[in-house]
Formats: structure tokens, sequence, C-alpha cells
């Protein structure tokens, strides 16, 4: 398989502390790769630096061959790149359905229409059949459990179609029953689209379960890269990571 | 080479009173998160008192004692200000304490009247200070060797003050997290009584020592806060040294701008204050502000009236004046013509969630753009009427285009600064714009000179308006631009362009209000720079939030209240004070205004 994304060098400092710090890796067409990680190691700022949110202070990110570095987030999404929040912020003041036809209407560049867009319906149905929110269509985005609100996070984060997804944590304040349903669907989207997923994760059944390939950071540097097998094994990860993941898993 | 040095002294001398104000509102708002449009009352107040105490004990030492005494009576009002108001209101949204504070200004413009009078009053010149000093051959007056000296020193002993002492650790501890200071175990309550206290005292004094420099009036109040608005926007707001800094920093633009644009020295400081905000969105000294915005609920600022009730009001509004006299039909032109500068600030307000606290420049610029075209062109009345919109959007789009680069109270005190531009514009280009005696003789085309026919005309408009506005809020555009409003990262990693949804927004409620200000000067007949200051801003803020912010009839709602109310207080001598009032309890009281009250509201469902 080829490289998808290709990230060559990427560095980020706030205040003289290098939050990430040359991290170079490459996702490859149609897998799930995960970014793993302990806390502080630089993740969500990685995110942040591949979808522009932020700035890289060096590096370069290509995507298929296109130099995609300093690019605004709306740009990048427009490119085939999808992204969902660790903490998700959605559109309080809609329904379900409505935020969704507002991220197609964006997807098809419709935002500055006057006229109504074209019929949705069954797009919208689609996507919201895809992370099992079919059901709560009509509701407020306000009274959604915060599951749900991740759900429609990545409902809106694929209505543009994207080639590749960033998950900043998809499962983060799931209970376990959910969090293995949200990546199975996850993963089914993934083999019926051929779509590449970037994803962080705290919960290692759903990474050791649902990824390809992991990669693992720690201050602000990959320190590790392998199949889940090799990851598993890896007596230096075990150290700088698993030790302290089953402290949280208790925490949880 | 002296000249030029002068000018800079004379620059550094004004800066010295804007500072005061400045700091005193910046503390303020550092740690109560209310912008206080009462401060420049405090500042009139804090004038006022000290005439009142150089009356009382003559020049020497009433002069002298007059400085404490204003700080110290401005500190005791704005003291009983935040216990009796400010206090119920510090969780209410950012539009409702600003016009609380606004209503509190209304009525402190009465009550100076009431005590003071109507007459200027001119201060002496202050004791021991009264002589000329020559630097490099000019002349310069002591006074205002003094005043520069009490900038630093008030600089230097408000540091002290917040360095060194309790309260000064209490005061920076709730400016940069107000949810931590609270956790420690800080008496929110008395803190934020002592801080308004101080900031008030602070604007008494700067009040006072503008007394022998110019003249007290009972409109400095207004007159200063669009200059203090810039000043703590371009600093930082809650930043006291960023406020120093731009305080001088304007002032001296001030001092200079008025040789190069004598007519429209605002513009220079516009001009700095646009570029500052363009390169540091926070201010010279400011930091992006901690805590989060008030969460919106379901179907804030995007419900609407159904269908139905829409074409029944239309057609009550068709047959009215077939039963309505003339008075009540002249009054019903009013509601619609108000109406539709309000609706055009709930659109920007509610779907779009930027406040605007000078959305009477577009209003203002459409109704001067009319009456300029009939009274230098001598153009008939359809095309004034066609050229209002065209000038207030082609307005809009230039300041919004600085305007959305910020956010909350910051691009609300942006868009007051750009309305006094254009303020200052009509009031001193004498020549084009007839200056304060604006622009009279501008009727109607004959076919319209008739009450009833003008009726249909503004219904019409006002139509039209509705059309727009309710299709803007329910289109792809409006939900794009709610989007914005709710979580504008994630709107901006779904592909929208944030700032560009906003500024179209921002362009089109400056349309629309823009074609209400062109219905009006052809039914006033005249346009004076009333048209475009802060009050008229302020009264479109009133009308949304009698009607409340959520939908778009609320606008009309609180247009034909403020209209009726208006009306009937006006018989009064207090009719502002009147007006204050029911402003403050409303703002108290009824949060949601009027529209949240009542059950005509439905949630639209989603075809």
């Amino acid at each position: 398989m080829s490289a998808l994304l290709q990230v060559n060098d990427l560095a980020k400092s706030f205040g003289g502390v290098a939050a990430v710090d040359g991290v170079s890796f490459q996702v490859k067409a149609g897998e799930r790769l995960a970014l793993i990680g302990p806390n502080g190691a630089g993740k969500t700022t990685c995110f942040n630096l591949l979808n522009g949110q932020l700035r890289a202070d060096r590096g370069s990110v290509v995507l298929d061959g296109q130099d995609i570095t300093g690019r605004k987030p709306r740009q990048i999404v427009r490119l085939g790149i999808g992204r969902t929040f660790q903490i998700a912020r959605s559109f309080l003041s809609m329904t379900v359905t409505e935020a969704v036809e507002t991220a197609l209407d964006a997807a098809t560049r419709h935002t500055l229409s006057f006229r109504r867009a074209p019929d949705a319906s069954v797009r919208i149905a689609e996507l919201l059949q895809q992370v099992g929110l079919q059901d709560q269509a009509d509701r407020s985005v306000t009274e959604l459990p915060s599951g749900d609100v991740k759900r429609l996070d990545l409902a809106m984060a694929l209505s543009s179609s994207p080639r590749l997804l960033f998950m900043d944590e998809p499962t983060a304040g799931m209970a376990a029953a959910d969090r293995a349903l949200l990546m199975d669907q996850v993963s089914g989207i993934v083999e019926r689209s051929g779509l590449a997923v970037l994803f962080t994760e705290h919960d290692m059944e759903a990474v050791f379960g649902h990824a390809d390939r992991v990669i693992v950071m720690a201050r602000g540097q990959l320190i590790a890269e392998g199949s889940v097998d090799e990851i598993r094994r890896n007596p230096e990860v075990r150290r700088v990571y698993l030790g302290r993941t089953e402290g949280s898993e208790t925490d949880a | 080479m002296g000249f030029y040095f002068a000018q800079a002294l004379t620059g550094l001398a004004s800066a010295s009173s804007l500072f005061l104000v400045a700091a005193g509102l910046s503390l303020i708002f550092g740690v109560t998160r209310v912008v206080n449009f009462a401060h420049g009352s405090l500042y009139m107040i804090g004038a006022y008192v000290a005439m009142d105490v150089i009356g009382l004990f003559g020049k020497v030492p009433g002069f002298w004692l007059a400085l404490p005494i204003a700080a110290l009576v401005s500190a005791a009002v704005g003291g009983l200000i935040e216990v009796t108001v400010l206090r119920r209101i510090y969780r209410a949204p950012e539009m409702f304490q600003l016009v609380a504070t606004f209503a509190i200004v209304l009525i402190a413009q009465d009550v100076a009247e009431w005590i003071w009078g109507v007459a200027d009053r001119f201060g002496p010149r202050a004791p021991g200070l009264s002589g000329i000093v020559f630097i490099f051959g000019e002349r310069i007056p002591e006074y205002d060797l003094f005043l520069i000296a009490m900038g630093p020193i008030t600089l230097f002993l408000l540091w002290l003050l917040f360095a060194r002492t309790r309260f000064g650790v209490l005061v920076r501890a709730a400016t940069q997290d107000r949810e931590m200071a609270a956790a420690l175990g800080v008496d929110q309550a008395k803190l934020f009584t002592a801080v308004f206290c101080l900031g008030a005292g602070l604007a008494g004094l700067g009040g006072a020592m503008q007394v022998p420099r110019d003249a007290v009036t009972l409109t400095m109040d207004l007159e200063i806060i669009a200059e203090v608005f810039v000043i703590t926007v371009v600093g930082g707001m809650g930043s006291i040294p960023g406020a120093y800094l731009a305080a001088i920093l304007i002032s001296e633009l001030n001092a200079f701008g008025i040789l190069i644009l004598p007519e429209i020295t605002l513009i220079v400081a516009f001009a700095a204050m646009a570029v500052v905000l363009v390169i540091r969105p926070y201010g010279l000294l400011g930091r992006p502000p901690s805590a989060p915005e008030v969460p919106p609920g379901p179907g804030i600022g995007t419900l609407r009236l159904p269908a139905r009730v829409w074409f029944g009001l239309l057609v009550v509004m068709m047959v009215l004046p077939f039963f309505a006299d003339d008075f009540m039909t002249v009054l019903i032109i009013d509601i619609m013509i108000l109406g539709m500068f309000a609706m055009s600030l709930q659109f920007l307000m509610g779907p779009g969630g930027m406040v605007s606290f000078g959305h009477a420049a577009y209003f203002g610029v459409g109704a001067y753009g009319a009456a300029l075209l009939v009274h230098h062109l001598d153009a008939g009345m359809g095309w004034a009427l066609a050229l209002a919109p065209v000038a207030a959007a082609a307005a809009a789009l230039f300041f919004g285009w600085f305007c959305v680069r910020l956010s909350g109270v910051y691009l609300a005190m942006l868009t007051l600064a750009a309305a006094q531009i254009v303020w200052a514009a009509a009031t001193q280009m004498q020549e084009f714009s007839g200056g304060d005696d604006g622009i009279t003789g501008v009727w109607p085309a004959k076919f319209f000179n008739d009450g009833t026919t003008f009726y249909y005309l503004a219904l019409s408009f006002a139509v039209i308006a509705v059309i727009v506005l309710r299709q803007a809020t329910r289109s792809p555009f409006g939900r794009a631009l709610t989007a914005a409003r709710d979580a504008p990262l994630r709107a901006e990693a779904l592909g929208i362009n944030v700032q560009n949804q906003q500024w179209m927004a921002f362009t089109l409620a400056g349309t629309v209000a823009g074609l209400a200000g062109g219905l009006y000067v052809f039914k006033k007949g005249s346009v004076f720079p009333d048209v475009l200051a802060i009050p008229q801003s302020v009264d479109a803020l009133i009308m949304v939030l009698l009607g409340g912010v959520d939908v778009l009839a609320g606008a009309l709602i609180g247009a034909t209240t403020f209209v009726v109310l208006e009306d009937v207080f006006n018989q009064f001598e207090a009719w502002r004070s009147m007006l204050g009032g029911v402003i403050l309890l409303i703002a108290m009281l009824a949060p949601g205004g009027m529209a949240g009250l009542g059950t005509l509201v439905r949630r639209r469902k989603t075809a």
C-alpha cells in the first residue's frame, strides 16, 4: 500500500516547551492507524497541526503527493481529510438532523446559499445510520448524552466523504459496551468505504482490537511503531505507557 | 521642532484623564466581565462634583479638595449601582448587561440635569498651576505638566495596589480565572463591589482633572465613552498598563492627526485601532478571554414564527389604515421602520451571535445616503430609496471586515467605534452633510405624500425585510452562520469559512438597516447626526431586548413596545429615566424578553 499521508519532522513548541518534537510517520490508504501515548504526549497538538488548526514550527504534511503544510482547517477538509474532536463541541442550538445537514451544506459548499439546498434526507439518514444515531434524528443536540454527541461529531466529519479521518479519542467518556459498538461501527465504515483512519485512544482494548498498526508518542516524540503485537511486546512502550494506562483505567 | 514637541505634550496631557477612565473600565471588566456603559456617567458626575466643591470652598483650597471628593462621590455612586443593579445581572448575556448599564446612563442624565441644570459650566484654572512655562520656545500650560505626571503616578499607585496588597492579589486572581478565585473562597460579592467602587472612583477623578481644561456638560458622558472603549480595546481588556499605552497612543494620534485631518481625527484613531486589532486581536497587552461563552440552547436566535402567523399579521396590517386615525398611522409607520432596524440587529445577534453596539451606523448611512442624493443631486425618491441600502451595504462591508476578526465584547466595542467614526464625519463635514444642522427638506414624492400611501410603502418594505431575514435565517447560509456561532472550531473543520460567513451576515444586517434608514428620512423629511449616535444604536438593542433575541418577530414586538413607551413617556419631563427604569426591570426580571413570555413560538420541525 502507498502512503496516503506523509508526515515529516513535524514540530511545535509552546513557550519553549516542545509539545511535538520532530514527528514523522505515514498513514497508508485504507488503514486504521492508532496514535497512542500517555497524557501530555502531544497527540492532540499533533492532530491540531495535521488539520491546520495550529501552525507547525517546522516539518511538512503531504497528502497524496500534495504539500498541505500551513493550510487552514477549511482548506484541508476540502482536500479530503475529516476530523472529530476530543471534546466534541457541537451545534447546540440545532437538532441532530440539522447539524448533519449543515455539515453537508459545508461539504457541498452551499454555505452562502439563500435557497434551500437540494433534499439531502437520504444522505442524512445514511450518515446517521452509519454511526447509530438514526433514532435520535429529531432530538436537540443539547439533549444528547455525551457518547451520542461524539457519534454526531463523527457523522458530521463523514459528511464530506473524506479519504482520511482523524479521530481524537473517539470513545472518551463512553461506557465500555458503547465504546466497543462505536469502534465496530468505525471499522465497518472503513471496510465499506476504504477510508483511512488515524485515531488516538486511551482504551487499549479499542486500540488492540481495531488498529491495523500503532504508533506511540511520548514527550512529543515517536518512540515506537509497529503492528499491534509488536507494540504490545515492546518493552519501552510498556515502560512509558502501559504502566500508566493501568492506573488511568482504574480511574475511569 | 518646538511646535511638534508642544503638540506631543498636549497629547500626553489629554492621555491622563482618558487613562484614568479607561483603567477603571478595564479593571471592572477584568473582574466582573461587564462592559460598563455608565462609566462615562461616573466621569461626568466627578466633573460636576468637582465644580460644586470649587464653588463651595473657593478656588483655594477648593480645587485640591475637589479631586479626592469627586473620586469618592463617584466611587460611592458606583458602589450603589453595583449593589442595586449589576449584582443581579452578572450571569446574563453581554447584551443585557450593556443595555442595563445604558439604562443607568439615561437615568444619570436626568438626575444630573435635575441637580446641575442644562447650562455648560466652565471651571477655573488650577490654583498654583495657572501659569505657562516655555519649552523650546513654545508655551506650555503648567497644568498640562501636572496632568502628564498624573498618568504614570496613577499607574504606579495601581501597580503597588495590585502587586503589594491582598486586595490586589484577589483582583488579579479574579481577572485571570474567575472560577478559580471563587473556588479559593474569595467573597465575590464584596470583591466585585470594591472593584466597582475603585473603577468608578478613577472615572470620577478623571472627570475632576478635566475641569480646568474643558467645559463640564451633560453630554460629556457619551463623548468620552466611545474614546475610552477604543482605548480599552486597543490596550487589551482588563490590562491597566495596556490602557496607559493605548491612551498615550490614541491621544498622540489625536494630537498629530488634528494637524493632518483636522475634520475627522477619529478616523486616525480608528485606523490605529484597526491595525492593532488585526495584528493583535486582543489588544496590545490583552489576552484571549478565559471564561467560556454562555452555551446556546435549542433554537436560540433562530426560532421562527410559522408562516401563517406572518400572513395573519400581514392581513391585519393591510386593513389597519381603514380603522386607524392619522396619528395611529404615523405611529405604526414608525414602528415598521424601527422594526426593520431592530430585526436586522436581531439577525446579527441571534443567528449571527454578534452583538453590535453601533448598528445605527448602517441605519444612518442609509438615511444620509438617501438625503444626500436628494440634497446634492436633486434625485427622486426612487433613486434615493435604492441608494440607501446600497450605501449601508458598502459601509457594513468596510467596517464588517474589521469587526468579524474579533468576537464577543471586542467585536461589540469595535462596532461602536465604527459608528462613532461615521457620526463624527456627519457632524464635522459641514459642507457636505450639513453638520449638526443636518439635511432638511427631503420630502417623499407627491404620490406618497399622503400618510396612507406612505404607510403601504413602508409596509411593503417591511414585508421585504421580513422575507429576506427569515429566509436568511433558515437557509444554508443562516444555518452555517449559526454553526459558526455555536462551535467555531467545529464549523471551520467542516469547511465553513467562519469569518466570511459572519462578514456576509454583518453586511446583510447593515443593508436591511440601511433600507429602514432610507424610509426614515422620507418619513421625517430630514436627517440629523443623531441617527448615527450611540443612543440610536442602543435603541435598537433595547428593542431586541424587549422582544427577546431568540426570534425575528421579537424585534417587531420590541419595536412596538418601544415606540409606544416612548410616546407615552415623552409627555413627562423625566421620560429618559422612565425608559431606563423599564429597561432595568426587563433586564432583571425577564431576560428572555417578551417573546420569551409568550407561547407564540414553536420549534420548527425539519421537513
